[in-house]
């Protein structure tokens, strides 16, 4: 069965932003791993700082101020506990349940998805905010939006 | 007046020591950058899934358990702090005050000073 237009979008757009998660997802993976290591060597330094200060009785900082903070605030632990915690590399996705509403027409065009909008872009109508006739005599407080939004789905 | 040999090691050791600690400093300030602007991508990928899912009634996941470990620890933030606050670069090395002692002869070789 061929998927409908509005089948179809989704599936683009679902297919470019999961890219866009996995794609940041192996970036973060990279860069904390490797800030992980930086750390590290950022420790074996001060190791080595240390000694030497022990041995010819100076007093040289064994960390600079971005590293001393980092070791301090153990985010070596943080960032490796998280790249341990999961697994790597992308979800798989299936698209075996494809949506399909709006009667399979395809939705306005949409820059946030990476789409070209031609034209007037659409703007999706405000929803209308309904106060029935007889309570607005009645009480002064305004209908908070929730229970505006329930009255509107109820009449519809 | 020229150096001695218990000067002449302690200087080279100090400038190695130095050197290490520099090179952590720089390697950890490009990577916190890159980390803070890839967990950011993240949540824009958040946002953009987040936005599908009421466009069309799906429930996919916003982040992976990776992006969403960091999220929720705040990671971003913190190292962006930390950042923010520490100077850029190492602080410079002075070499007044060599100190000169144990009859100025060597101390014996480190593997990991030398």
């Amino acid at each position: 069965m061929a998927l409908t237009p509005y089948q179809t979008q989704f599936k683009q757009r679902m297919k470019r932003a999961i890219k866009l998660r996995a794609k940041a997802d192996q970036k973060a993976r990279r860069y904390a791993q490797l800030l992980a290591d930086a750390i590290g060597a950022a420790e074996d330094a001060a190791t080595q700082m240390d000694a030497l200060n022990q041995l010819y009785n100076v007093d040289v900082s064994t960390y600079t101020l971005l590293t001393q903070a980092l070791h301090a605030e153990g985010s070596k632990q943080v960032l490796l506990g998280h790249l341990g915690d999961s697994t790597p590399g992308e979800e798989v996705v299936l698209f075996n349940q494809v949506p399909d509403a709006n009667g399979g027409q395809l939705l306005p065009l949409n820059p946030l998805f990476g789409e070209v909008v031609t034209g007037t872009p659409i703007t999706p109508p405000a929803p209308p905010q309904k106060v029935p006739a007889k309570s607005v005599a009645v009480s002064t407080t305004p209908v908070s939006d929730e229970s505006a939004g329930v009255a509107n789905t109820a009449e519809a | 007046m020229a150096l001695n040999g218990y000067q002449l090691q302690y200087k080279r050791r100090m400038k190695k020591a130095l050197a290490l600690r520099a090179k952590a400093d720089r390697r950890a300030r490009i990577l916190v950058a890159r980390l803070i602007s890839a967990l950011s991508q993240g949540e824009t990928a958040a946002n953009h899934i987040a936005r599908i899912n009421a466009l069309y009634g799906t429930t996919m996941s916003l982040r992976t358990d990776l992006v969403d470990g960091y999220r929720l620890s705040g990671t971003a933030a913190a190292l962006d702090q930390i950042a923010t606050v520490s100077l850029g670069g190492a602080p410079e090395a002075v070499f007044v005050n060599l100190p000169a002692n144990a009859g100025d002869a060597m101390l014996p070789p480190d593997a990991d000073l030398d």
